[in-house]
């Protein structure tokens, strides 16, 4: 039997704690533990991004993270960004651009979508592609959702 | 909240105790206790993974995430200091480090994607010594010097005998890599680093670090070329007479090109890419990193 760590972290701005085995990823913490399943699992290496969430402000994937390591920090999921079932205007311009197809990548999309737009930095439509390279969408729907962000880049002012 | 505290389902199979240090001491005897059977997780791109996929099963996992004084860049006059756990993001868009190596900078904004970068660290990368990642030759042409620590003993040791072989390092199982010291490059000299990768951010097929440094005729006074991705460590060529003294023009850098061909004897084969290919492309990205060192050892970009 191993020890069981111990973790405290906000998550979508609201104190969690629980008990855990240090086995346990932050993808599983987030979906098994505190039941938000807004976060999908992919590839379990590294490579996919569908587990992209927010740590302490900056895009990290889910599954490259021990739970025990996110010990005190400040999670944010896909879940935090919208108010219940109101869309949010990122939400929003993947539904009117059509940027989801089988929708397994949107949760890792939009989160990285969010940050991009956080950042205030003005973005080319290829330094979008170059951000998102982290978020693979098997079904290969990359024009619509690049043009989803470039959309809300333009709308404030930051499409290069 | 009731909650599901795990232990059925977990990924990761083999079961590890779990220790977050907050001081190195503290961290150095967890190690200098478990050895072997500890990893030390730092930013945990590559240790994470492997332990999902089995390939890595380590009995102790100490974080060091913790220790605060892990994660600092210094600056002094004739020196820059990087802690092990500084993320690749922040080497990228370091102001010190651009000014001082911009090859450094270039190598890290090239790392896998940015949620990597955010995460991964310029310690647990070199000490994790993929044969395809992209400090080594950096580190190796600069001839950085990396600190190591264990509980009784501190040593330099050269980035250019650092790395032993694919994934093998210098490191002995208690000994933590502690700091990465670079000495920051003189006047009229240029460093850059020209990778060949198959997808954004993929891992180097080929990845070339360049030092240049000229005289006021611009005659080569120093050249430093070290290739990684193409055989299980960086191949380091420290350029002597043949081409000191000499113009940076077309005939020079064949002969540049010619010797790195030279020094490469067994060439990584792969699916990415047969050796030969490997052998080729050296020379194609040797060329562009020189070139490119060249004009910034100029003063251009």
């Amino acid at each position: 039997m191993v020890n069981k760590v111990k973790v405290n972290l906000k998550l979508n701005g609201e104190r969690f704690s629980a008990e855990i085995d240090p086995r346990m990823l932050l993808c599983d913490f987030i979906r098994d533990v505190a039941g938000l399943t807004g976060t999908h699992i992919g590839c379990m290496t590294g490579n996919c991004g569908a587990c992209t969430v927010l740590m302490n402000g900056r895009t990290v994937k889910s599954c490259t993270i021990l739970a025990a390591q996110a010990n005190g920090s400040d999670i944010t999921t896909i879940e935090g960004l919208s108010k219940g079932l109101e869309l949010n205007p990122i939400q929003r311009a993947f539904h009117k651009r059509y940027a989801v197809q089988c929708g397994y990548c949107t949760p890792g999309m939009i989160i990285t979508a969010h940050y991009l737009l956080s950042l205030g930095k003005t973005l080319s439509r290829q330094e979008i592609r170059e951000h998102i390279s982290g978020n693979l969408c098997r079904c290969t729907g990359y024009q619509n959702i690049i043009d989803a962000i470039e959309e809300l880049l333009r709308d404030k002012g930051l499409l290069r | 909240m009731a909650v599901n505290t795990g232990g059925e389902k977990e990924v990761i199979h083999q079961p590890f105790e779990y220790f977050a240090p907050k001081t190195i001491n503290e961290a150095l005897k967890l190690l200098n206790k478990y050895r072997e059977d500890a990893k030390i997780l730092a930013g945990g791109q590559s240790l994470v993974p492997m332990m999902n996929l089995g390939i890595v099963s380590p009995k102790y996992v100490i974080d060091i995430n913790n220790i605060g004084k892990l994660s600092e860049i210094r600056e002094n006059k004739n020196q820059i200091t990087i802690a092990p756990l500084v993320r690749h993001y922040e080497i990228a868009e370091s102001k010190i480090i651009k000014r001082a190596i911009p090859m450094l900078s270039e190598a890290a904004s090239h790392i896998g994607d940015m949620h990597i970068r955010h995460r991964g660290t310029i310690g647990g990368a070199i000490c994790h010594a993929d044969p395809a990642a992209d400090y080594a030759p950096v580190l190796a042409a600069l001839d950085a010097k990396l600190e190591i620590q264990s509980v009784k003993r501190r040593r330099i040791v050269s980035a250019r005998n650092f790395f032993k072989d694919a994934f093998t390092t210098e490191l002995k199982p208690n000994e933590l890599l502690k700091a990465i010291h670079i000495q920051k490059v003189g006047q009229r000299t240029g460093t850059a680093y020209q990778k060949l990768e198959f997808v954004s951010g993929g891992y180097a097929v080929v990845g070339v670090a360049a030092l240049v440094a000229l005289d006021g005729e611009g005659l080569i006074e120093k050249l430093v070329v070290s290739v990684g991705g193409v055989e299980r460590r960086p191949i380091t060529i420290v350029f002597n007479g043949d081409v000191l003294g000499r113009k940076i023009e077309n005939a020079t850098i064949e002969e540049i090109c010619g010797a790195v061909k030279d020094k490469i004897s067994e060439p990584l084969s792969d699916i990415h890419a047969d050796g030969e290919y490997r052998r080729s492309m050296a020379a194609v990205y040797t060329k562009r990193a020189v070139l490119k060192a060249a004009n910034r050892a100029l003063g251009g970009e």
